[in-house]
């Protein structure tokens, strides 16, 4: 095989696996491209034929797949913003359902925490806006509002109690949901890994 | 080779390149080489490079780019204070567990040399 020719075969491999680490810190994906590009040709200068040794690499969406999962579970791990975990989530989900599901349930559990802290603060500057209300006799779950008092016919259920209440309800909420979206990711990692 | 298999080399894979790093720093490649060489773990030389990558994340790894007589810069790793701590921890704990199961196998494997 001509020297161009293995260039380019070369320079294919690489740019599929630049493609398949959309995401990554660039710096980061030049590193891991400067890395390949040094393992190829050493091996190639010993007696590899370019074939052979991509071969030996590995499909590159496959040792992309790699790099990504590692990278991402590691920041996931040591950020741990909502931001970070949402986006590794998002890079971490296969195909076109999967992984989409625990994104969604994470992204719906930090909105609800979200609305339970933004809610208890409102009902310091609204207390008649903002309740839990019930109507008393009946057996249905209480009504959330956080634009004026509730329907006719019913009553505030917490008071003054929603602030600490509502605080509480957000903080756990936002817990839970964390370790959900953590445990998600370290799953994701030890099933790529396999 | 069945899945098992597959999946107590890649377990050890981690013990075993901070194993190969314990004497001092090397590069991608003389990693694999040494790999290659004195274990049976590498399935494809693909998993390696992401996992120098994420123990270097994790802080059991540090690496330096030097400019090398190849014609194109090597990345070395060397084990970090946490990392031969790591390495020592995992080290023992492997060698606990293969001397305590080995102690259980070993009618099973007089069994298979017999048949």
């Amino acid at each position: 095989m001509s020297r161009p020719s293995v260039n380019l075969d070369v320079e294919r491999y690489l740019d599929r696996v630049r493609a398949s680490l959309p995401g990554m810190p660039v710096p980061e994906v030049d590193e891991i491209l400067l890395e390949l590009r040094g393992h190829i040709a050493e091996r190639m200068g010993s007696g590899g034929n370019i074939e052979s040794v991509l071969l030996a690499l590995g499909e590159p969406e496959d040792l992309a797949r790699q790099y990504k999962t590692e990278s991402v579970a590691t920041r996931a791990e040591c950020g741990g913003s909502p931001i970070v975990i949402l986006h590794s989530l998002l890079l971490l989900r296969r195909g076109r359902f999967r992984g989409w599901a625990p994104l969604a349930l994470t992204a719906f559990g930090y909105a609800w925490a979200l609305a339970l802290v933004a809610a208890a603060f409102e009902k310091i500057l609204s207390p008649r806006d903002v309740g839990l209300w019930y109507r008393p006799g009946t057996v249905s779950l209480p009504r959330l509002t956080v634009d004026g008092p509730g329907p006719p016919g019913t009553h505030e259920l917490l008071g003054w109690w929603f602030v600490p209440a509502g605080l509480l309800a957000g903080a756990l909420l936002f817990f839970l949901t964390q370790q959900f979206g953590l445990w998600w990711i370290r799953r994701s990692r030890g099933t790529r890994r396999k | 080779m069945d899945k098992w298999e597959v999946q107590l080399r890649k377990g050890c894979l981690e013990l075993a390149i901070l194993g190969t790093l314990w004497t001092g720093r090397q590069y991608g490649l003389e990693i694999l080489r040494g790999l290659e060489r004195d274990s049976e773990l590498v399935l494809s030389e693909g998993t390696v490079y992401p996992l120098l990558a994420r123990l270097k994340s994790d802080g059991l790894l540090e690496s330096e780019w030097v400019e090398a007589d190849a014609g194109h810069p090597r990345k070395y790793y060397r084990l970090t204070p946490g990392g031969r701590r790591r390495a020592v921890r995992m080290a023992r704990l492997w060698s606990r567990f293969s001397a305590s199961l080995g102690g259980l196998l070993t009618p099973l494997i007089r069994e298979r040399t017999r048949s």
